[in-house]
């Protein structure tokens, strides 16, 4: 506790007895994030087959459902060595890395390997050089699953029935088994569940009462571990945390939008100095849980294609940049933040572009915010953390606390996300 | 414009090219194009800005002027201001690592005075076509939200192997939204009389470049990368129309001519002949040229130019939407690489190529990504060796002009 009987933000400090991390479901949740690059090979050593996805806008129940493992790849925190050889060093810096691992055997222990197709010109090609230069996964586990660039329309919704019905008869080859549509409710319902722990967590984060570096770890883990642990894990982690004592008003509030996120560090850092990061719009956290599916026994694959047209628009898609810069103002007046953090990844072109409207925009309202490119594992660590500094100090140019002696602060108590429409 | 360009170009390199005397009506017919599309917003007329593999048929079976940023990219790379337009968008904001045609036409609209001709003039609709990048459908989004007109976006997703037929449903639906579309934003009637001669006329215009195009087996080829780099314009910019269809009749009795002189494209005697992949190097397609022509080596055929030999039949389909969507979406860019491999194969096979020259274009990914595979595997398959050139296609501060020519040298010694 602090003085002002406020708890310390998010998960500092480490070691702490009273600290939200001492909790087993927490520190579970922590471990299995941090193991993220490295779970595939882990449930693959376990026996599971595991289904590789490189994005997270791919329907994951059906996978599941087959008996199949889904897991997100993430990548190791490593230099890349081998992609060079076969890839340009313009190439998003993502997909260089993935290759690198590719090429290295690290992902040798997929059982498939599943990209989504139609989307930016870096991962559109790559596996067409996987099949060239990558033994295993070889180019009978590799799938290609076409997305829309238009989340509408009639013909929208007929291209991605046509496309899922695809995966599910590639699925069903590498299952050796037919879906079973009773399957497939139970693994939506199992989705669902984690989708509204990770949902009730972030309210959490936004209440103050856990760190958001715990929404992301959790997202992390959620995609990369067997769901039905995960889902008993988030929802004691919804308990605990729904008890937590509320930490003081943060030196910062700031939302943030951008790509893969996929280390914890960078959350931590911010926490570690009081900066609360209150809501997001980035590939690696809010929009790998939204919205729930709601599977019609009849037509149950029909559903899933629904759910991805009511997804929210991911950068690679048309209308993004303003659809984006919306959520993003949304999210920011909802939350009663006073600046964003955008994190395009370097060499991603979709998010360069959405970028600039969304630095606009921040710029129009008088938002204070950031643009950080970010590599795998968040790369130059040293530059970011100097410049986020800086961006830090706009906040707190005077600190009260050493002038002023009148009664501490009460907790900040914005509105949920669930309060506001 | 153009002709100042072809004129400079040619002046430093006379002793080694021989000009296609259909330069002369390429640029007027150029110079009368671009002058209507300046003209069009006084004169009353619709213009529609299109990506280059978008469907001009159907705008222009409606009377409306097609205008193509990436042909306007070209000329601006080629009059070496691509640099400068490149800077003006990135004082905005967009990342260096975004496509030059992007950045180029982005930058056009922040700083005109510093484009040619003050940019394209403003559009009343646009019209995209996803089948040469993805990069398209973010770049044109930011036009659509910048010039505050409509867009209508041709969604033709990338296929690694054969097309499925649902593919072609898709695109066909799209296409069928596009004629209400352009209806609703410019006033202008859609005719299916006028559909049908527009793309007789585009057909046939397609199928005049490829004759033209495969005129070049001869040896001597008389035609060379940077001719048709050039006489491409018109098949880009304007197939439908009238004057497209005029020009490539000229240009094809030209060569036709050369033949029977035997004329080769390079005043040297011709004793290497490569394949080109990829865009142009737009700000030095003549010098690039001349250093190969040097050592007597000549492009008979490239992948660049040969992306427009779709051509595009109604007559016998009973749904023109599905006719428009398979040509549209069978694109070379929008194919897997085995396609790709069998195609340049079949290249350095038709044409008697003696090896290739892979242009890894850092502003076009769909092009140069898996060019290392490529290289190897089209040795592995041909025995023909290739060399990869980094550049920019607009952008030159992404050109090593002392390592290029250093390695145009080495790879034409091997293979003299």
């Amino acid at each position: 506790m602090r003085p002002d009987g406020s708890a310390p933000r998010g998960l500092s400090p480490r070691g702490d007895p009273n600290s939200l991390a001492s909790h087993p479901p927490v520190r579970r949740v922590l471990e299995l994030a941090a193991d993220a690059p490295g779970a595939a090979a882990r449930l693959a050593a376990q026996g599971k087959r595991v289904i590789g996805l490189v994005c997270p806008n791919l329907p994951e129940e059906l996978p599941h459902a087959l008996g199949l493992t889904p897991v997100r790849i993430v990548v190791r925190p490593e230099p890349v060595v081998r992609s060079p050889e076969v890839l340009q060093t313009f190439c998003c810096t993502w997909v260089q890395a993935l290759l690198d691992q590719a090429l290295r055997g690290q992902l040798a222990p997929l059982h498939g390997l599943t990209f989504p197709c139609n989307t930016c010109d870096s991962l559109q090609n790559l596996p067409d050089i996987w099949r060239h230069t990558v033994e295993r996964p070889g180019p009978e586990a590799l799938f290609s699953l076409r997305l829309p660039v238009v989340n509408e329309g009639e013909a929208a919704l007929g291209l991605l029935r046509a496309e899922i019905d695809g995966w599910t008869s590639w699925l069903e080859a590498r299952a050796g088994a037919p879906l079973e549509p009773a399957r497939l409710a139970a693994s939506a319902r199992l989705f669902n569940r984690v989708r509204a722990a990770l949902r009730r967590l972030q309210q959490l984060a936004a209440q103050g009462q856990i760190g958001y570096s715990l929404v992301q770890a959790a997202a992390l883990a959620s995609q990369t571990h067997d769901r039905a642990e995960i889902a008993d894990l988030l929802d004691q982690i919804t308990e605990i945390a729904a008890v937590a004592p509320r930490a003081g008003e943060a030196r910062a509030r700031v939302v943030l939008a951008g790509g893969y996120l996929d280390d914890t560090r960078l959350l931590e850092w911010l926490e570690e100095r009081d900066a609360a990061v209150v809501d997001d719009d980035s590939c690696a956290i809010s929009r790998t849980f939204e919205p729930a599916v709601d599977l019609d026994p009849q037509e149950p694959l029909a559903d899933l294609a629904r759910r991805h047209l009511r997804r929210s628009r991911c950068p690679v898609q048309l209308g993004s940049g303003t659809a984006r810069r919306d959520t993003l103002v949304q999210k920011i007046r909802r939350a009663e933040a006073q600046g964003a953090i955008l994190l395009p990844y370097k060499g991603c072109e979709p998010h360069a572009f959405d970028n600039v409207i969304l630095a606009e925009e921040l710029s129009r309202l008088g938002l204070p915010h950031i643009t950080l490119e970010i590599e795998p594992h968040l790369g130059s660590w040293g530059q970011l953390t100097t410049r986020l500094e800086a961006f830090l100090e706009m906040f707190s140019v005077v600190d009260d606390d050493l002038f002023d002696d009148s009664p501490p602060r009460p907790p900040h108590r914005p509105h949920s996300p669930s309060e506001v429409s | 414009m153009l002709a100042r360009l072809l004129r400079r170009g040619r002046a430093k390199d006379n002793a080694l090219y021989r000009p296609l005397k259909s330069s002369a009506p390429l640029k007027t017919l150029m110079q009368r194009y671009y002058l209507v599309c300046k003209a069009a917003p006084r004169l009353g007329l619709k213009t529609a800005w299109l990506t280059s593999g978008a469907p001009v048929e159907l705008p222009l079976s409606m009377g409306i002027i097609p205008q193509y940023p990436e042909n306007y990219g070209a000329l601006c790379g080629a009059r070496r201001v691509g640099v400068e337009l490149c800077q003006a968008a990135e004082a905005r904001g967009y990342s260096p690592d975004l496509c030059s045609y992007a950045r180029n036409d982005i930058g056009s609209l922040l700083a005109p005075d510093r484009a040619p001709l003050k940019g394209l003039s403003k559009p009343d609709v646009l019209i995209a076509c996803n089948n040469i990048c993805g990069t398209v459908t973010k770049w044109w989004e930011h036009l659509a939200h910048q010039l505050k007109v409509p867009l209508f976006m041709l969604d033709t997703p990338f296929t690694e192997s054969e097309r499925p037929p649902h593919l072609i449903d898709y695109a066909a639906r799209q296409v069928e939204q596009l004629i209400p579309f352009l209806e609703r934003s410019t006033g202008r009637r859609f005719d299916p009389q006028n559909l049908r001669r527009v793309a007789r006329r585009s057909g046939e215009t397609v199928k005049l470049w490829n004759e033209c195009l495969d005129l070049c087996t001869a040896r001597p080829s008389p035609m060379n990368s940077a001719d048709r780099f050039l006489v491409m314009a018109p098949v880009v910019t304007l197939r439908g129309s009238r004057m497209a269809l005029g020009f490539y009749r000229t240009l094809k009795r030209e060569v036709i001519e050369r033949l029977e002189r035997g004329e080769g494209a390079i005043v040297a005697s011709e004793r290497i002949r490569l394949l080109w992949d990829n865009i142009a190097i737009w700000y030095d397609i003549f010098k690039l040229s001349g250093r190969f022509a040097r050592g007597g080596a000549v492009f008979p055929v490239d992948t660049y130019t040969s992306a427009w030999t779709g051509a595009l039949d109604i007559s016998s389909e009973p749904d023109p939407a599905r006719a428009v969507a398979r040509v549209y979406s069978d694109i070379y860019l929008n194919r897997g690489m085995e396609t790709k491999l069998a195609i340049m194969e079949r290249m350095i096979r038709h044409y008697e190529l003696d090896g290739f020259v892979l242009h890894s274009n850092r502003s076009c990914k769909p092009y140069s990504l898996g060019q290392q595979v490529i290289r190897r595997e089209l040795t592995r398959r041909t025995g023909k060796p290739g060399l990869v050139i980094e550049a920019d296609m607009v952008d030159s501060r992404h050109y090593d002009t002392r390592r290029v020519p250093d390695q145009i040298a080495a790879f034409l010694e091997v293979l003299a």
